[in-house]
């Protein structure tokens, strides 16, 4: 019996490392939205990794802002 | 002038929403755009596989999580076959045999994200398909552009 059947059990060995997760998720919708906004097909690939990119790096850039807003903010304004 | 206005009035292409719905990228390659239709096929099929390989089947339970399948359903009959897997093979299960089969924590939401961005997306492609009825496709768009037409 296999431990794990894929398309049919969830991938749990995947629990600790998920938010690398973002970046085939961040390809995928690039692919979509360029595909429907790029006028021309030479720089089509060049444009789906640029935003992938952008994606990527502006979804981290608002986890790093949060984290430290609930580390450093939060812990400073609920001070007496 | 009435050329010109007959030119600015917009097309919807009701059937082209609907292939797009039937399988994402179908409602651009019923109006010729073959390179963006596939593009927009690849793209929404390599999300939802994805989503089905991280999450399981369960990362499509209109049961469960109802807000999410809104979402979801945008894909079309893909992501109600996935649903309907789900609910006929492990919905019926005992908790103990369920345990393997639903997926947990960050890769149950992880793989409904998935999926929900396929749908979402394809929901935008099929907006453009309402209205791109005369667009040209990418590859045309870059011959005119190599011969200097556009």
């Amino acid at each position: 019996m296999l431990a794990w059947i894929p398309f049919l059990q969830p991938m749990n060995a995947l629990q600790s490392t998920w938010y690398l997760l973002l970046i085939p998720m961040a390809f995928g919708i690039a692919v979509i939205y360029r595909a429907l906004r790029e006028e021309s097909y030479t720089t089509y690939w060049r444009s789906v990794v640029v935003l992938s990119g952008q994606i990527v790096f502006g979804i981290a850039a608002i986890a790093v802002v949060l984290g430290m807003f609930v580390q450093f903010a939060i812990p400073l304004l609920s001070q007496p | 002038m009435a050329m010109q206005d007959t030119e600015h009035k917009t097309n919807f292409d009701i059937v082209g929403v609907f292939l797009g719905w039937i399988l994402p990228g179908l409602g651009h390659l019923s109006q010729g755009q073959k390179r963006r239709g596939y593009l927009i096929m690849f793209g929404a099929l390599f999300l939802i596989c994805c989503g089905v390989l991280v999450g399981g089947i369960d990362a499509v339970d209109h049961r469960n999580d109802g807000l999410w399948f809104i979402a979801q359903v945008w894909c079309g009959p893909i992501v109600i076959a996935i649903d309907l897997l789900n609910q006929s093979l492990i919905a019926p299960l005992p908790i103990s045999e369920r345990a393997t089969l639903v997926g947990l924590s960050h890769v149950n939401e992880i793989g409904t994200l998935f999926i929900a961005m396929a749908g979402l997306m394809n929901f935008v492609a099929m907006l453009d398909a309402l209205q791109s009825k005369g667009k040209n496709d990418l590859e045309r768009r870059s011959v005119e552009l190599s011969r200097g037409t556009k």
